[in-house]
Order: structure tokens, then sequence, then C-alpha cells
């Protein structure tokens, strides 16, 4: 109650959702999910139901700390309160914290219907993480599908430079796994040309393309290249959880030895 | 001067009440802090000691990639050549909540069993065991330290397995 004065019941619909969102701005400033955190929003949300960023923000933790049976429920009350921003952010958090790739698409989909532009959960367009989480299910076409539609758009509204170097990389990686490895290695070059040369993903499926085609020469060059980027730490990862199709040091040494 | 002085000293405890106001859990509905393991109900609880007075750290979001031994993909082949996935037909997630000591030993675990909706629901108890002998063997877990002088701590740690038909397709973080 650091915030409130007079009687709640007295108070007027405006100054509630007001002291509503001093005491969630109150509360926020602990560490998340701790008893302060969590108590103080939770009276932000007694004192305006409709409070959606308080609703949504009492689930965060639960998330992030591997209780899912606790998070989820908590989510889906921000979800009834805005179904457009919560639910394709809701698929975001299927794909990654759940791997659950048709219940992601499903959510990526239904924005589709929610809204009538493009949704960017979590800085980038549901058509890229429809083409991560295809890639997760092995629906490599599917996933060359929204990625190239999200590339495209990128390139149109921004240009090449201002498209995120990971979509070039599933990009490539599906196109790898099709086996149409021209366009593999387009996309793995624009890895490249976007990170000063320096991705051990993208050269390790390079490398990977060479020995398939039998360029052995080239190929051990290209593994060497790779496992020198991934010593130096430029490799394909991201916070919290391991990434999709995450390379590891016994992966690159496999295909050094297979080469060989 | 005086009156400055009596402002300053008015604020500073009205920061310290509200700050100790905010703290207690009293009639609220958060009495511990979220992911909080109970040590007295956990299991493996009595094997091995806590250092540093039993502070745990990296209770955020858990150690992640860092707390496996060597690395994510060893954890996973090694999984792969224990577990027959043939023995079961369940499917649901099973998430494994445990701390590690400062020597690597794993212990004080927590088991949420689910369908595939994340609903609470009960898997083959022959399946949560074998995971749990598996999860709870030390030799998958580092010894994490602090950077600064390198000293061993204590840290909380999850592991969530999907199964589908009884084989487990993910291992997540």
């Amino acid at each position: 109650m650091l915030f409130s004065c007079g009687s709640e019941t007295s108070k007027s619909l405006k100054e509630k959702q007001d002291l509503a969102r001093v005491t969630y701005k109150a509360a926020i400033q602990f560490r998340q999910g701790s008893t302060p955190f969590q108590n103080g929003i939770a009276e932000a949300v007694s004192l305006d139901s409709t409070y959606q960023e308080a609703v949504y923000e009492l689930s965060v933790a639960d998330l992030k700390r591997g209780l899912p049976h606790r998070w989820l429920p908590q989510y889906n009350k921000a979800v009834k309160l805005d179904s457009a921003q919560r639910i394709p952010w809701r698929g975001y958090l299927y794909l990654w914290f759940y791997r659950d790739y048709k219940k992601a698409i499903t959510d990526f989909d239904a924005s589709d219907i929610l809204t009538p532009y493009v949704d960017y959960p979590q800085g980038h367009s549901v058509d890229y993480w429809r083409g991560v989480a295809y890639l997760g299910l092995k629906d490599y076409k599917m996933s060359n599908f929204y990625l190239e539609k999200d590339i495209q758009r990128e390139i149109e509204a921004s240009g090449e430079d201002y498209v995120e170097s990971t979509a070039f990389l599933y990009n490539g990686i599906s196109y790898f796994e099709n086996e149409q490895f021209d366009k593999a290695l387009i996309n793995f070059d624009k890895v490249l040309k976007y990170s000063n040369n320096s991705s051990s993903d993208a050269k390790y499926y390079k490398a990977s393309i060479s020995f398939k085609q039998n360029k052995i020469e080239k190929a051990r060059k290209e593994i060497e290249a790779a496992i020198l980027d991934f010593e130096n730490g430029y490799y394909n990862q991201r916070g919290y959880v391991e990434t999709l199709r995450q390379l590891y040091s016994q992966d690159f040494n496999l295909l050094k030895t297979t080469i060989n | 001067m005086l009156i400055a002085l009596s402002v300053f000293l008015a604020y500073g405890y009205y920061a310290y009440s509200a700050y100790k106001e905010a703290f207690d859990t009293e009639n609220k509905p958060y009495k511990r802090i979220i992911g909080y393991i109970d040590q007295d109900k956990a299991l493996l609880n009595t094997e091995y000691k806590l250092c540093d007075k039993g502070f745990i750290q990296r209770t955020y979001n858990g150690a992640g990639l860092d707390a496996y031994a060597i690395n994510k993909k060893e954890f996973r082949d090694q999984l792969n050549t224990t577990f027959k996935t043939t023995d079961y037909n369940d499917s649901g997630y099973l998430n494994y909540r445990f701390l590690v000591n400062c020597e690597g030993n794993a212990g004080w675990f927590e088991i949420i069993e689910m369908n595939l909706d994340l609903e609470e629901q009960k898997l083959n108890p022959k399946l949560v065991n074998q995971l749990l002998e598996f999860t709870s063997n030390s030799k998958h877990w580092n010894i994490l330290t602090y950077t600064q002088d390198n000293t061993p701590y204590n840290y909380y740690m999850y592991v969530s397995y999907r199964i589908e038909n009884g084989k487990i397709t993910e291992i997540i973080p």
C-alpha cells in the first residue's frame, strides 16, 4: 500500500486506474518475481483489473523460472484483455520456452486476423517467427516461404542491411535441409556479409555443402574457419534458452573428422 | 538549515518505511519469491549441503546453458544413450526444478508433471523416476563460480523435458 490514501471504495474509476499505475511503477523497481514486485503488481491489478500490462507482468517470472502450469493461466488473463498484442507474443513464448511449434504457429496465424498490420512480437515479424517455428517442425518449405516473405518485406521497407542476419541463417538452413544448396549458399553468404565475415554457423553449413558436393579441400578450409569463429564466440545463441539448431564444439569436430 | 535537515530525515524515514512495507507479505498473495524451492519438502534434500550459508545464485531464470557439464549437446547425447523410448507412451512436459551446490552436486528437487497443454497431470511414475535419476546425477552439472574471484556458488536450475508418445522431443532451456 505504498501510495494509497483515502478510502478505496470512495475513489473514482479514474483515480483507481491512476493509482494502479503508480503502484505498478513502484513495484517494478524491485527484482522481477520478488515478493514486493509480485505483491505490488497484484495490488495494482486489484485496483484496476483491466490493467493488461500488470496482469501480464505477474506471469513473467513463472515463465522464466520453469513453472509453466502457473505461467499460462496468468498469461491467458492478459490475453483476454489484449488478444491482439498477447496472442502473437504468446506464440513467441510457445516457440522458445516450450518448443511447441504448432501452438506457436497457431498464435502467429491468429495475428493475421486480429490486426490489419503485420505484428512484430519481440522485435520480429510474425513471418520471421513462423519461419523459425516451421524450421522447428521440420517443414522446410513453409519455413522458407515465411522467411523469404519476411526478408523481402524488410528489404523493401529498409534495405537488405536491415534484415536480421538470423533470418538469412534459418532460411539457409531450411534450404540446406531440402538440399537446395544454391539457395542455401546465397543465404549463408548474406549472413557472412552482414556479420563481418564472422559466423561459425554459416561457415559450418557452407562446409557441409562443399562436402556433400565433393569439394573436399574447400570444405576443409571452411570447417577450419568455422571452428575459429566458434572459438572466438561467433555462434548463434540466445538468452534464457538454447536457440534453434544451436551448434556445439562436437558438431564442428564431427564434421571436421568426416571431411578428413 | 534545521528545516532542511528535518525534511531530509522525514523523507528518509518515509522511504525506509515504504521499502520495509513493500517486503511485508502479511495479508498479501505472494509469500515467497517466484520459484522458491522449499528445501525441507524437496526431494533428494539430505545427501548434500549448500555452501555459503545457503545463499543461492541464478534464481532469476536458472543457470541455463551454463549449468550443463561440457555442454548441452553432451547432456542430450547422454540422455539419448540411457533413455529407452519404447518403454512409455506418455505425452507432456516434465519439469525438474533443483539446486546445485558449490561442489556441483544436484539435490533439492521439485517435479512438475504436465500434459502438452501445460496443465498439471500425472505421468507414468517410472518415467518420472527414470528422468529424476538421470537429471539428479551430478556428473551432468557444472560447478559455477563468481567471475571476480573464482569462488564456487550454489545455483538454481530447471530442466524441462517435452515428451511426445514416450519420446523426449525437446530439452529446455
